[in-house]
């Protein structure tokens, strides 16, 4: 009957409500619309018509890198036991193929549903005179499809001490590029990073930085190769690069350089704390946004850290127990900060969760846990954890029940740090009388930053050895899990919070 | 209770709005049949509808029609807000269903239209910001185009194929997530 009907042609319509009527479809007939000519496939890519299928809003869990060098990454997330048919993710990264166990793995990035993985593999020299570095393997890959692809070696020097992020769009494309950074200037990579000649009298000192035209290296699996891409700089650069080295960074047990976020055809980088770089893939321009906290805050340990979470680009400090965070507001004159949240917040209320779990003999499991197993594989100084998972856990079993269900992050129904639950147990007298199990120097009186939820304005944070997931809006602290696996020093490094993509890389 | 009834109705009365379709057909119409489309709310509201309102992106024939779903609707609604207060729970969840019921077979029956005059129908109802209109007729084409081949959705709504061979071919690629 309908074929008897004469064609109509259905692009009259305005493009707005050719989308409303296509966002009514389900994935395939989506994607077979997206093949009928050049109008609906950009229409269908404009609108993000494919997004919502290719992305659950859902955070998975976290993966996260350890500062002990030995350590491989991890993933913190809910069991997936509950839930047959899922793959199971966890921080091993078994499908990758590896040329052999290397000393040093880690996850490098994570964009909508990819994992750049990092991979240290031997020592060797990129050029004959060259010292010898340790040599790199990067790998692209799909968690929830288990499918990887190795990147081919590229040949520049200190390639590990670069930062690399991924560029992923699944509703867009099934490439993804990956961005190896120019080197930075720090006191012993400065000149490298002018690309002056070292006996020059140090006028690399008086050079702007980041460079009016910045050379980056991208790797594009469209291609299958690395090309440079040059980004032309437009306004201020962030200074010279003496007053970026004024004062060399003191070491600390985290990441110097605190993520990067793909949002909107741009991509967000951290720089120190210092600046934010903003490279538009639009035009290959690039953009110096001044940073929240001035640069006296980045010399004095203030960490900083940026994320993408419900309103767009979120920025975070933390000073000690003092938290605030802030959302970029991007106008056509300019971009501002805008101040959302600013407190002081009590690690040590989160901690004592653990350490009453410890006093009483139970297990310590949120309703996240690492790696979908726990073996207690602790080679370690830790009476602690030994007798956190001996014991075991002593839950409601409806609230068990109700966890195992989704294995999702969701807001409501998790544990939430009581403090008031936390004062009639009598173990404040126990912090009063002795400072805590291990005397009073164990007592933690900072926390670090886990990543941004990327839909709800929750901020994921850790102190020593307990996550939690903080409420931006209400303050709220929900306990999410132990974050270390191996020994009492073994410390969050970095992570990555991880949304699946069902789309294979 | 009489005199504020004959009240209403002059209230009524009074509240006719003229519409004026493109080939200058006159329509009139309560207001609350007129409000269900947001934009003439607007004008309304801006007390903009003396001597009519001019829509001259609407036919009378299709006009006629938008006027005809939004007449059933405004009873409808109308019909739920009188009958809340004169029926006990039960005779009142009886009734409401009843109108439901009707107001599905009336939107089937609405929807039997050929394809260039649905396409009117959502182009008049994205005009007068008409949401349940909107809706409906959206979800009717998408129901005709669900499950189609790109093939038979070229030629059903006479669409050139203006891509390459080998661009098709990449694109297909790209989705082959989606039929898998």
């Amino acid at each position: 009957m309908e074929t008897a009907e004469p064609a109509v042609p259905l692009p009259t319509l305005p493009d707005d409500t050719i989308a409303a009527i296509l966002c009514l479809l389900p994935a395939p007939t989506i994607a077979a619309s997206r093949c009928v000519c050049k109008a609906w496939r950009a229409l269908v890519d404009a609108h993000r018509l494919l997004a919502a299928h290719l992305l659950p809003r859902s955070v998975r869990g976290l993966f996260i890198n350890y500062g002990d060098k030995d350590n491989e990454p991890h993933f913190l997330a809910r069991p997936t036991a509950a839930t047959p048919g899922a793959p199971r993710i966890d921080g091993e990264f078994d499908y990758i193929a590896r040329k052999r166990p290397g000393n040093w793995h880690r996850v490098g990035d994570h964009c909508n549903g990819l994992v750049l993985y990092r991979d240290e593999v031997e020592y060797g020299r990129y050029f004959e005179d060259d010292e010898p570095y340790p040599y790199e393997r990067l790998h692209v890959c799909n968690p929830m499809t288990r499918r990887s692809a190795r990147l081919p070696l590229l040949r520049v020097r200190q390639t590990w001490r670069r930062r690399a992020f991924l560029v992923f769009d699944p509703a867009v494309s099934q490439h993804y590029e990956v961005f190896l950074a120019p080197l930075e200037p720090a006191e012993d990579t400065a000149v490298a990073a002018s690309g002056l000649p070292e006996d020059d009298g140090g006028a690399w000192r008086l050079m702007e930085w980041p460079p009016s035209l910045w050379t980056w290296h991208v790797f594009s699996s469209r291609t299958g190769c690395w090309r440079e891409r040059v980004f032309a700089r437009e306004g201020e650069a962030a200074g010279t690069f003496s007053e970026l080295m004024m004062g060399p960074l003191k070491p600390i047990p985290q990441a110097r350089w605190r993520y990067a976020v793909y949002w909107r055809g741009a991509l967000y980088v951290h720089c120190r704390g210092e600046y934010i770089s903003r490279l538009s893939f639009l035009d290959d321009t690039y953009r110096v946004i001044k940073s929240p906290i001035d640069r006296a805050e980045c010399y004095d340990d203030v960490q900083s850290f940026l994320g993408r979470s419900e309103k767009g680009i979120y920025f975070a400090a933390i000073d000690g127990c003092h938290l605030r965070v802030w959302i970029l507001n991007e106008g056509y004159d300019g971009a501002e900060w805008i101040p959302k949240h600013d407190s002081v917040v009590k690690p040590h209320e989160w901690w004592k969760v653990f350490v009453i779990c410890h006093e009483r003999h139970r297990e310590c499991r949120g309703p996240w846990i690492l790696d979908d197993h726990y073996d207690g594989n602790t080679e370690d100084n830790s009476l602690l954890l030994k007798n956190v998972l001996r014991y075991g856990r002593e839950k409601k079993d409806n609230t068990k029940d109700k966890r195992n269900n989704h294995v999702e992050w969701s807001s409501d129904d998790d544990d939430v740090i009581d403090s008031v639950g936390l004062a009639e147990s009598g173990i404040e007298d126990y912090f009063v009388m002795f400072g805590g199990p291990f005397g009073p120097y164990q007592h933690p009186k900072c926390f670090t930053f886990l990543g941004f939820h990327p839909y709800k304005e929750v901020i994921f944070l850790s102190t020593v050895r307990v996550g939690v997931a903080y409420h931006l809006n209400s303050s709220k602290v929900q306990f999410l899990g132990v974050v270390s696996p191996g020994g009492w020093y073994s410390d969050v490094y970095e992570s990555f919070v991880y949304t699946p993509c069902i789309r294979p890389a | 209770m009489a005199s504020a009834g004959s009240g209403d109705e002059k209230a009524a009365a009074a509240a006719m709005i003229t519409l004026i379709s493109s080939d200058n057909e006159k329509f009139e119409v309560t207001e609350a049949t007129a409000t269900l489309s947001q934009t003439i709310r607007h004008m309304i509201e801006d007390g903009c509808t003396d001597g009519g309102v001019p829509l001259p992106n609407v036919t009378s024939k299709i006009l006629a029609r938008v006027i005809e779903y939004c007449k059933k609707h405004a009873t409808a609604a109308a019909g739920e807000e009188g009958s809340s207060s004169s029926f006990s729970d039960a005779a009142f969840l009886e009734v409401d269903r009843a109108f439901l019921e009707e107001l599905e077979e009336f939107d089937d029956a609405f929807l039997e239209v050929d394809r260039a005059t649905l396409f009117d129908l959502i182009l008049a109802a994205n005009y007068l910001d008409i949401k349940g209109l909107l809706n409906l007729t959206c979800q009717k084409v998408a129901d005709s185009v669900k499950g189609k081949t790109p093939e038979q959705i070229r030629e059903m709504y006479n669409i050139v194929n203006d891509l390459t061979p080998e661009e098709e071919a990449e694109i297909r690629r790209e989705t082959q997530w989606a039929f898998e």
